[in-house]
């Protein structure tokens, strides 16, 4: 299968950005349960 | 000579349905082969009877619609949905036959209950004694789940080797209308790319953490691969009856929920971030509606349970509030708390939540359910137009907008057709709960599972199990294949036959 570089990139960064938004949600928890 | 006389529409559906089939009967080798691998050999012979059935049956189908080899140009849109209505109908018998064989189901009923399960990504199980289920028949179930996400005629379309006339009437049947590239098997195959190499992506994550945890490196990599599919496809099996609380691992709940995640996103949105239009991610209006939801229900839930005091800490609190409620609103149904939890400590605020997550659902065009986050987003914005609309001049003309892959004029029949989908979803549930109540469930619990089915979420409060009335399991097979297929197909496909059967009878009658 192949892959170019912006297929690469943008797998990437689509799991960067859901990453991102549970690590938010984390944070938002902490804060709550505190 | 060839015959040129023109296929009938029972010749049509016949062939594309009995292709559909013919391609299940293929998929089928792949647990055939595992069970063999792991030298289950009662599984495996009931993987060759069940291929040997799914294989004449989609023989006979297609011999009958042989015309339509010859026949061009008479596919209709109705041929399509009826194609996509019918073909997972005759699957869920078919697809059952290794269940039943197997003895984990005590009843056929309960078999095909477990496969529309699969297909529709719900993910309850009537399925008994999981632990010890064999690979073959798990590797079945997983399988299962996981084409039911992306769509049987989308698998189909996939192997097709030539462009067919009718090939997008059948895609848009299943429930799917985004077209990543100019013609629909294009866009099949894109479907699959995508799905594909996030199965060696995902795969790869969940095995190398089941190590970590101590799985053996054979047993890692399976359980890492149907936890993949469930995750991916939105479908909330697991190989083992814990569910995902058998790995104990906070990292591997983190792994499987940004998979699916990810997996509720629509596949537009995958294609055009592969195609470098990161912004998509912020601008769509799918995304911005569940980002927003789905924050808001995590923070309502998790303040509502700190009141009671039922989880004492924030890790606590991550991987038993946020973990479900985003398994719930993505429809994927993998539990971090037993069914009788959720009952017991919730309470009604944190049922209420889980409804309306449940029935919001994930993306348009993705392997989630429920409403989706587009028809929401798309009424939400229409409100708010009309309210503009009311405090705007009569002689101020402004053409309202939103962003799905690409700008659309926000127009009424659009938030129309968004809001007569989301009623059917919100009567396929009324009735649900009623149902649980008359059979002496509590209200909230009904109206619980009855969003779990109608959302294809596959969360539990209790009610789904072997010894719940039969009514019951029959209406939750009809509401999760009704859900599924966005109702439309399956109306298509009722009207199609009580046509068929009405000029039928007045054929006889007039011969009388």
């Amino acid at each position: 299968m192949d892959l170019n570089k912006n297929e690469i990139k943008g797998i990437l960064e689509e799991i960067a950005m859901v990453s991102f938004f549970v690590a938010i949600i984390y944070l938002a928890s902490t804060v709550i349960m505190m | 000579m060839r015959n040129e006389r023109k296929a009938s529409s029972l010749e049509v559906i016949s062939y594309y349905t009995g292709y559909i089939i013919m391609c299940i009967a293929l998929i089928m080798l792949l647990p055939l082969m595992v069970s063999v691998f792991f030298k289950e050999w009662e599984p495996a012979l009931d993987f060759i009877i069940s291929i040997c059935i799914a294989f004449i049956s989609g023989l006979l189908l297609m011999m009958f619609g042989r015309q339509r080899r010859i026949a061009k140009g008479n596919f209709q849109w109705k041929h399509g949905f009826t194609i996509a209505a019918l073909s997972w109908i005759l699957l869920m018998f078919i697809c059952a036959i290794p269940y039943r064989l197997s003895g984990h189901n005590s009843s056929m009923l309960d078999s095909m209950f477990d496969v529309m399960s699969g297909f529709t990504t719900t993910g309850l199980v009537l399925s008994q004694d999981l632990d010890h289920m064999s690979y073959g028949l798990n590797m079945w179930r997983h399988l299962l789940t996981f084409i039911g996400g992306q769509g049987m005629v989308v698998l189909a379309l996939t192997f097709l080797t030539r462009e067919t006339g009718g090939a997008y009437k059948m895609y848009v049947g299943e429930g799917k209308d985004i077209e990543l590239t100019p013609n629909v098997r294009g866009t099949a195959v894109q479907i699959w790319k995508i799905s594909m190499v996030y199965l060696v992506i995902g795969t790869g994550a969940l095995w190398v953490n089941g190590i970590l945890i101590g799985l053996k490196p054979v047993s890692a990599f399976f359980h890492g691969l149907f936890i993949f599919e469930s995750s991916w496809s939105t479908g909330g099996f697991s190989s083992m009856s814990q569910n995902i609380m058998y790995y104990h691992s906070i990292t591997y709940e983190s792994v499987a929920m940004i998979i699916f995640i990810i997996g509720s996103f629509n596949f537009g949105l995958h294609y055009a971030l592969w195609q470098g239009n990161k912004k998509e991610m912020v601008k769509n209006i799918e995304t911005q509606s569940f980002f927003v939801t789905s924050f808001t229900a995590c923070v309502l839930v998790l303040a509502g349970l700190m009141k009671y005091g039922v989880y004492s800490d924030a890790v606590a609190g991550f991987r038993r509030v946020v973990f479900n409620v985003l398994s719930a609103h993505t429809t994927t149904g993998f539990g971090s708390v037993y069914a009788r939890q959720f009952a017991n400590e919730w309470g009604d605020f944190g049922i209420m939540i889980m409804v309306v997550v449940m029935l919001i659902g994930g993306s348009a065009c993705s392997t989630a359910g429920g409403f989706k986050g587009l028809r929401v987003g798309v009424v939400f914005k229409g409100i708010i137009m009309e309210v503009k609309k009311l405090l705007s001049s009569e002689h101020s003309m402004k053409v309202y907008k939103f962003h799905h892959i690409k700008d659309y004029i926000l127009e009424d029949s659009i938030i129309k057709s968004s809001a007569i989908i989301i009623l059917c979803y919100v009567v396929l549930f009324g009735a649900g709960t009623l149902l649980g109540a008359y059979y002496g469930y509590p209200l909230s619990h009904s109206a619980f599972e009855a969003a779990s089915i109608t959302g294809n979420v596959g969360l539990s409060i209790g009610v789904t199990a072997p010894s719940m009335p039969t009514l019951m399991k029959v209406y939750y097979i009809i509401a999760m294949y009704l859900a599924r297929l966005e109702f439309l197909s399956v109306f298509a496909m009722v009207g199609y036959l009580g046509g068929g059967i009405r000029k039928a009878c007045q054929k006889l009658l007039k011969s009388a």
